[in-house]
């Protein structure tokens, strides 16, 4: 269990950043990278894992941390959105709204902008949509770990070459 | 194998981001498509973007430059430009990318897609030699 820390941590450090407003933008291109970097940084600190890192455990940290974020990143969206009753989402709803029916796509969009309302609608009575849950699962999931992965094998390159430099 | 997998994705990626220069209006649905696929890595603001025949690409002008820097490098690397990519110059490929961020956060200066593409394409080909030399460099590892 030990083992997985480096990656827990990370990924709870990477979802409570992705919740602060402005740092929200850069969530997925900027701090799951970071937090996978640092996961493996974690590992050599926590661990005392002086050996240079794989190809195969570069990936797995990635994705293990991009996973871990996701997991977090849902958990805290989905409280602040049963507390609030209200999200992003909600809010921009009425304008996306606007913008496709300018957009004169005919019956493409009804069924999609239906379940949209109401998720929308179930989020402001319930304060919970399990599509909506789904979605954002999904959507953080892809992302997360395509650029959790990118991270790990950035991090590998930073720390092999420190790991290799200290060896030599 | 993974190098292979790795540059097939990216250039399957890019080319991703092209297909709405060979769209025409009556394909609005696969553009729509395009723009859902790729809105999870992008903030796809119209005004950070660049159109061709009245389609945004799916990106921002900085997510372009990245992942034109990423197919630049891709071809450098396959007419053997490679250099070992040092922490130092991967860290000084980003403060171009770093300066704008800052310059149009601070309200110093207006937001330049031009200027923009060109932080991303710097700092995306650098980033790619550096992801690539780190895993040849595990790969021959390995295979020792």
């Amino acid at each position: 269990m030990k083992k997985y820390f480096p990656m827990l941590i990370a990924g709870f450090g990477a979802a409570v950043l992705s919740v602060i407003p402005i740092l929200k933008g850069f969530s997925c291109c900027l701090l799951i990278p970071f937090a996978s970097v640092m996961s493996l940084f974690l590992d050599i600190r926590v661990n005392k894992n002086l050996n240079r890192i794989s190809l195969s455990k570069a990936i797995l940290f990635g994705f293990l941390t991009g996973l871990f974020a996701t997991i977090f990143i849902v958990k805290f969206d989905l409280i602040i959105t049963f507390v609030a009753k209200t999200n992003d989402f909600v809010e921009s709803l009425p304008q996306s709204e606007i913008i496709i029916n300018q957009m004169n796509l005919g019956s493409f969009t009804e069924e999609p902008m239906k379940l949209m309302k109401s998720m929308a609608d179930e989020i402001r009575t319930k304060g919970f949509s399990s599509l909506y849950a789904i979605m954002i699962f999904l959507s953080n999931f892809i992302t997360n770990s395509i650029f959790g992965i990118i991270g790990g094998l950035v991090g590998m390159g930073i720390f092999n070459k420190k790991i290799g430099h200290f060896t030599e | 194998m993974l190098k292979m997998l790795f540059i097939t994705f990216s250039i399957v990626w890019f080319a991703g981001i092209l297909i709405p220069m060979l769209l025409n209006e009556n394909q609005i649905d696969y553009y729509y498509f395009l723009k859902m696929l790729y809105s999870p890595v992008c903030h796809q603001n119209p005004e950070k973007s660049f159109f061709y025949n009245n389609f945004q690409l799916p990106v921002c002008a900085r997510c372009f430059g990245i992942y034109l820097g990423l197919i630049i490098a891709i071809i450098g690397v396959q007419f053997n430009l490679r250099n070992k990519i040092s922490l130092r110059f991967l860290s000084l490929s980003l403060l171009p990318m770093a300066i704008d961020v800052a310059l149009y956060q601070l309200k110093i200066y207006t937001y330049n897609k031009i200027v923009s593409a060109f932080t991303g394409i710097t700092f995306g080909s650098i980033l790619f030699l550096f992801i690539f030399e780190s895993i040849t460099e595990s790969v021959m590892e390995k295979n020792k």
